[in-house]
């Protein structure tokens, strides 16, 4: 399934309290790849997620769900996607395993299929003591895992999930990223709005950042994080490239040393004079600056923009 | 889809308890009540059969009633004595009520103490033997009034009246006259008239209005039940609103289902809810109808057009699905349940306003007023309940009303999924007017 959006805008209020949400944004994502949604809080993230799931319908331009504009729209697509929101909750006085029936009911599953598919999700996710406990009883982590079983119970190909580390442990924040996993293996596409940039790196294909309802980046992740990055290489603290022809200067890092190449000198041509001149390494790789320190490069350069 | 939420919306209504309570409690809240009411009737009513039993005293100053062929002629002072004052089997309304009038015997006699003055008067006050002393004056005929003695003046007291002394006297008076015995019973009887109204094929019916009240009220008595269920179901409507959008559920299920079926989902599964509820109602007290109607159909022959009454309940059913739907509407407009309820009070009061206008319908109702509320709406399901209880209605207004209440329900249902939509994502915000006519206004 592939999603598009087309210079989709979505204002709130009226001049002079205006506030434009999402401004002209466009992007397309694909099943079997893992989407990040990003930027900050208030950035426009979630009013993007409801457009596309037609929970709001925007001012201006159109979404197209594989390539037919307003197929947003359908109760087919509807039923085909999983929708974690940030701002989510349970029935908090009914069982379980009776929420994650009506949900998956709502999502055209009979009663019998989703009691099946119920079953083997609170297997997966360990809660299966827990199936016919009031939701009031869980804890919040309980709660979430729940919510997020919920969200794939049907088995759809679009899974938005927003936020679904928050609140987590470790070990359930392991979990969660394998079922992510698991869904891209099944050519499932998985939007991932998340402010765990660690989890960004580990999981995501491609990235779209928003900052007050702007795009400010978008594409396959490598990249963003290359374009991002000086022209430097990663090696080991006992390498020594110190003195080579196509080396500009060296510094130790707690990654171990940078070596910043001088311009048009590539990776191979480091590798080729460390060959012949038998110098010591073990690792060597091309740096990239870490998503994190992207996103608050960004938006800082934002703000600036703006106080200018 | 719809069924889904509404068998959900269903299951959710039946198993909270306050549905358990409303719909068992009710009933027998209601026989407690009419049960404590009747105790307290039943048990007033020896002291009022003794207090009526108890001897009047009587100064006859003027004669009337001691001369000859009166009643109290020959009586002699400080002797008791029961008079006729009226003979209750030859009263027309008696006739139409299942009451044996026999039974009503003491209603129709007059214990009465013949007294000489007023100091025997006095003493027979003190001594309590009497309940009252009636003075007639010695001018009665030129104008004087009854003077009327008692130990102590009560509010309303029931056995103070001096009608049945004045009967007396007129009937010595017309006595004196050439009236025959039947002229003069004609004369103190006043009678009341037989109504006639045209009916089918043009021939006068006669017009029984204890069977006109019966055919009017069990409508209304049916638009009440299902005024009430609403009144009683509107809350469990709002509640389910404010769970989802106080447990932040509503983003999942709007990502789901479209507004529309989403709301009409839910008002659908609250009205089967209501409708249970009515049902069982009737079903507990189906004894008390039971057993009157076996007491009125011997007693009168009363006719209830079960057309009138399907089309009635069609309209009250389909008015209960429109006000649900503005109910729902306006009620996610809250930012949580108490919002919720302050903003639905207005619709379940629009619901009642042809309860509130009777004379409206009774007098005329197929005047311009009954038949404009009839076809509003908001008034339609109620207003056409008690046209079609009091008068025929011409079918061309059955058909028009009918079709306004269709097309409003769905107007309702679009313009409330609009601000369902708006409503439910404010969370923890009421949306402003500006908001919501955006919501209103924007293309679908």
């Amino acid at each position: 399934m592939k999603i598009e959006l087309e210079n989709v805008s979505k204002t709130y209020g009226r001049p002079p309290n205006q506030k434009i949400a999402v401004d002209s944004v466009s992007w397309h994502a694909d099943g079997g790849e893992i989407f990040g949604l990003l930027g900050p809080n208030g950035a426009g993230k979630t009013t993007m997620i409801r457009m596309m799931l037609d929970i709001i319908r925007p001012d201006h331009g159109q979404i197209l769900l594989n390539g037919e504009p307003n197929g947003n729209k359908t109760l087919a697509f509807k039923q085909r996607i999983g929708y974690l929101p940030e701002e989510r909750g349970l029935y908090k006085k009914r069982k379980v395993l009776d929420v994650m029936i009506y949900f998956a009911a709502l999502k055209g599953l009979d009663r019998a299929t989703a009691k099946k598919r119920a079953g083997e999700m609170l297997e997966k996710f360990e809660l299966t003591q827990w199936a016919n406990k009031k939701i009031e009883d869980l804890s919040k982590g309980m709660s979430q895992k729940i919510q997020i079983a919920s969200c794939v119970l049907h088995e759809p190909d679009i899974v938005v999930l927003d936020e679904p580390f928050s609140g987590l442990d470790p070990v359930n924040v392991r979990l969660v990223r394998d079922t992510i996993m698991e869904l891209k293996g099944k050519d499932k596409l998985v939007f991932l709005s998340t402010h765990m940039m660690s989890e960004v790196e580990a999981l995501c294909d491609r990235i779209f950042m928003i900052n007050n309802g702007q795009q400010v980046l978008y594409g396959p992740l490598d990249e963003i994080k290359k374009s991002y990055t000086d022209h430097e290489v990663v090696m080991d603290l006992e390498a020594e490239p110190e003195g080579l022809a196509c080396v500009e200067k060296v510094r130790d890092s707690a990654m171990g040393k940078c070596v910043h190449l001088r311009e048009g000198k590539t990776t191979h041509d480091l590798m080729a004079e460390m060959a012949a001149e038998k110098r010591p390494f073990k690792r060597l790789e091309e740096a990239s600056t870490p998503i994190e320190d992207i996103f608050v490069s960004v938006v800082q350069q934002k703000k600036a923009e703006v106080a200018q | 889809m719809i069924k889904t939420i509404a068998l959900h919306e269903f299951l959710f209504a039946i198993k909270r308890p306050t549905y358990y309570l409303v719909t068992f409690g009710m009933p027998l809240i209601a026989l407690a009540y009419f049960g404590l009411i009747a105790v307290i009737v039943l048990a007033s009513v020896p002291s009022e059969i003794e207090k009526l039993s108890k001897p009047v005293g009587v100064i006859d100053e003027s004669g009337f009633l001691t001369q000859d062929d009166a009643p109290l002629h020959g009586v002699e002072f400080g002797e008791i004595t029961e008079i006729q004052t009226e003979n209750l089997a030859e009263i027309d309304e008696l006739e139409d009520l299942p009451i044996d009038a026999s039974s009503l015997d003491f209603l129709s006699k007059r214990s009465v103490l013949l007294l000489q003055d007023m100091d025997s008067a006095r003493a027979a006050l003190e001594a309590e033997k009497v309940r009252q002393v009636a003075v007639v004056p010695k001018d009665y005929v030129q104008g004087e009034k009854f003077k009327v003695y008692v130990k102590k003046s009560e509010l309303l007291d029931s056995a103070m009246g001096t009608g049945w002394l004045s009967d007396i006297i007129s009937k010595q008076l017309l006595k004196s006259t050439d009236l025959t015995e039947k002229e003069i019973e004609r004369i103190q009887h006043s009678t009341s008239s037989t109504e006639f109204e045209l009916g089918e094929n043009n021939e006068f019916v006669e017009v029984n209005k204890l069977t006109k009240g019966f055919s009017l009220g069990m409508p209304l008595a049916i638009a009440g039940l299902l005024i009430m269920a609403l009144m009683m179901n509107s809350g469990l409507l709002l509640a389910s609103i404010a769970e989802e959008k106080e447990n932040k559920v509503m983003e999942v299920i709007v990502s789901s289902v479209s507004a529309d079926k989403l709301l009409l989902g839910k008002v659908l599964g609250i009205v089967m809810a209501g409708l249970l509820q009515i049902f069982v109602w009737m079903a507990m007290m189906a004894v008390v109808p039971a057993l009157s109607m076996m007491v009125l159909k011997e007693t009168f022959d009363y006719d209830i057009n079960v057309t009138n009454l399907v089309i009635g309940t069609l309209f009250v059913l389909l008015g209960f699905v429109f006000y649900g739907c503005l109910l729902a509407g306006l009620g996610s407009l809250g930012s949580n349940y108490k919002d919720c309820q302050q903003l639905s009070v207005a619709v379940i009061l629009c619901a009642c306003v042809p309860f509130m206008l009777p004379t409206v319908f009774l007098s005329n109702p197929n005047g311009m007023i009954a038949r404009v509320l009839s076809m509003i709406p908001l008034f339609s399901p109620v207003a056409m309940m008690a046209r079609l209880g009091i008068d025929d209605v011409p079918l061309w207004e059955i058909g028009l009303s009918f079709a306004i209440l269709l097309v409003s329900i769905y107007l309702a249902i679009k313009i409330s999924a609009r601000l369902f939509r708006a409503g439910t994502l404010m969370q923890g915000k009421r949306p402003g007017i500006r908001d919501i006519w955006k919501v209103l206004t924007q293309p679908a």
